[in-house]
């Protein structure tokens, strides 16, 4: 069995990919096997810094021939190495299953000599899992950029997700910031995992890599601008139907760069960031809609005021017949307050007091609705950003989310799940 | 006020609402308990019967909002005082509008008081399917004690053994004292009552509790400290069954 000391440093590295998420896939156990995946994903427990840990997150290694700026392992930085080996990770992965600690194995790895050679070792991890000990919990495999193809698509048929991180958003910050590593070696094998996969689901074969694939990108390590952010997941969710992006706030890892920011970027970005995420998924809006593109999101409110604000033309809306795709556009309405008006309403023609009943948040709601043609909010424009201004309660960052008021919602925002 | 004193089952509470509308006296609490009597209360005490039990049921099962008696059973679980008026006003408001489907009328108070009821028994299940952890015994089964705030063993029970199929193992819940208990096979669910259980683990185990406090701590940000939110997610009357959370309990 793996020592404290080198668990210790193989996990403390990896902690850095900031996916931790276990759903997305409904694998079934085998007869003489062991575990399952759940749909939504389960949370196992939770950092201190709030994060859902759900899988082990480790390297096989930390040894690193790269030289990433933004990163801990890189070949000039003076850390710790540790290396494990195949199967020294599997019986960790089975001991922690067993006793409920975990959904799975989030594995990565930095590039040790090759990115073929890192690649092979852990595609051998993984069959070592699923053959040999007949592993059928979760797997989220980090792909080695510009490894070889045939390992990479082999690595698919075993585990159920796969995310090559495009690390920076902008061509010229990846140059700069890794210069080993190149645009094509990350896209590449998302286009040709994405076109697999698209194959297999016409083919109704759902064993290549059921939870799909993910990403993640460093914000605030180099210059982009939200909207030039939020334009390049809306394209990467279109181009390689992803799964999920996900964002990294730069935390400044070490002695000073000059390439580098000094001070880590405020958690606040990172979180409307994920808020805007969720408004290009699940609110039906665009990233045109959200942002110029030069602009940065306000940090005094959540992106969907932003976007209210900036369109009166649009409000107030009616309460008892706006479809529900507009009342998602009403700040304090979210999904659950959405949904109990949408079925509400049903019964009856709804006023303020049923909304307050159901706990809509009308201190928001107010300026941007109307019950039965009723309007009691105010049109003076500065009035307005007052109150989404006071109202907004994440500014104790992120232990309230106005937008998301159901607790399981909002974990999910936070930490990727669904 | 009106209060009901019955013996707690679900055929008791059926019998409650039979009275109720019989007697055409409305409760404004149900309780299994003794009752602090005030001088304007009314207190009656409701003697289960069967046969008004199942007029109950059959008139439910005539509504048109479906599955009323599988969430009734469903909210009996709850470890909530006030769960029997609850369930009682929904079933009341169920049966009043026969003709409509009432379940997702969120505007009426009886409706959004027993849903929040459910969502939060099923958002408990959902918890404890990654916050229940095992530890081996010496006789090779996996053994988790636990304390939910309802009653919710034998909803757990499917989702561990389709998982950990082949692997035995008793989901203990210290509170009630029941045990869920699977043999590789068969669920069962067992009511200890005062009996004290004692499991012996097996040696290895301490190393392996070490080994998930390790990756606990690494996998912390420092920078990123929130203990707010990280209790809000994991609640501190949870902690003492989570070996994670032991180090900071022996702080204290
Ligand atoms: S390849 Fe770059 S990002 Fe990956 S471990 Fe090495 S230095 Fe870090």
């Amino acid at each position: 069995m793996i020592d404290f000391e080198r668990l210790r440093i193989l996990t403390e590295s990896a902690k850095y990919d900031v996916s931790c998420s276990s759903s997305g896939s409904s694998r079934r156990n085998t007869k003489r096997g062991l575990g399952n995946a759940e749909m939504g994903g389960i949370c196992h427990s939770f950092t201190e810094d709030g994060r859902c840990i759900s899988l082990l997150k480790i390297l096989l290694t930390n040894k690193c021939s790269y030289d990433c700026q933004y990163c801990v392992n890189r070949r000039s930085n003076d850390v710790e190495r540790a290396e494990a080996t195949p199967e020294e990770i599997c019986e960790l992965v089975m001991s922690f299953y067993r006793r409920n600690m975990i959904e799975g194995l989030f594995l990565s790895s930095a590039v040790d000599q090759s990115p073929d050679a890192t690649m092979e070792k852990l595609l051998d991890t993984v069959i070592r899992l699923r053959k040999l000990h007949r592993f059928n919990g979760y797997i989220h495999l980090k792909g080695i950029p510009s490894a070889d193809k045939k390992l990479i698509m082999r690595a698919g048929e075993f585990v159920d997700r796969m995310s090559f991180n495009i690390e920076l958003p902008s061509e010229r910050s990846l140059k700069l910031l890794a210069p080993q590593k190149s645009k094509v070696g990350i896209l590449s094998p998302m286009g040709y995992m994405a076109t697999e996969k698209k194959q297999a689901l016409s083919l109704k074969y759902n064993k290549f890599l059921p939870a799909g694939q993910t990403t993640q990108m460093i914000v605030g390590a180099s210059p982009e601008s939200d909207g030039q952010i939020i334009r390049l997941t809306q394209g990467l969710y279109k181009k390689f139907a992803l799964k999920r992006v996900y964002f990294s706030s730069y935390v400044p890892t070490n002695e000073k760069n000059a390439l580098l920011p000094t001070s880590p970027v405020g958690i606040l970005r990172e979180h409307r960031l994920y808020q805007v995420d969720w408004l290009l998924r699940f609110y039906g809006f665009k990233a045109e809609e959200i942002l110029d593109e030069n602009e940065n999101l306000p940090e005094g409110y959540d992106p969907k005021c932003h976007w209210a604000l900036k369109h009166p033309e649009f409000f107030p809306v009616e309460i008892n017949t706006a479809p529900a795709e507009v009342l998602l556009r009403v700040p304090g309405i979210g999904f659950k307050g959405a949904y109990k008006i949408v079925n509400a309403r049903r019964y009856g023609k709804l006023d303020f007091l049923d909304l307050a009943k159901m706990r809509i948040v009308l201190k928001r709601a107010i300026n941007f609705i109307t019950c039965n043609g009723k309007f009691f909010g105010t049109e003076n424009q500065l009035a307005v950003k007052n109150t989404l201004l006071l109202t907004s309660t994440d500014s104790v960052i992120l232990s309230q989310l106005s937008m998301f008021s159901n607790d399981e919602i909002r974990q999910s925002v936070l930490q990727g799940e669904i | 006020m009106i209060t009901f004193i019955f013996d707690g089952t679900k055929i008791g509470l059926f019998t409650c609402v039979f009275d109720a509308y019989y007697e055409r006296r409305i409760p404004k609490t149900i309780t299994d308990k003794q009752v602090q009597v005030g001088f304007y209360d009314n207190v009656y005490q409701i003697e289960t019967d069967t046969q008004k039990a199942k007029r109950v049921s059959d008139c439910l099962k005539n509504c048109k909002t479906i599955g009323v008696l599988k969430d009734v059973s469903l909210a009996l679980k709850s470890g909530r005082d006030d769960k029997f008026t609850v369930i009682f006003n929904y079933v009341k408001t169920v049966i009043d509008n026969k003709n409509l489907d009432v379940s997702k009328n969120f505007a009426n108070e009886s409706v959004l008081a027993f849903s929040d009821l459910i969502k939060q028994i099923t958002y408990e299940v959902h918890r404890f399917k990654g916050f229940i952890r095992f530890e081996e015994s010496v006789d090779g089964y996996y053994y988790a004690h636990f304390s939910p705030d309802n009653d919710i063993t034998w909803l757990l029970m499917p989702h561990f053994a389709s998982r950990f199929s082949n692997q035995a193992f008793i989901i203990h819940d210290v509170k009630r004292n029941v045990l869920g208990m699977y043999d590789g096979y068969n669920s069962a669910q067992v009511n200890a009552e005062d009996r004290q259980v004692t499991v012996y683990l097996s040696d290895d185990e301490i190393n392996f509790k070490k080994l998930w406090q390790t990756y606990y701590k690494s996998v912390n940000i420092k920078e990123r400290k929130n203990h707010r939110l990280m209790k809000n997610f994991l609640p501190v009357r949870y902690w003492e069954h989570l070996p994670e959370k032991q180090v900071e309990i022996a702080s204290f």
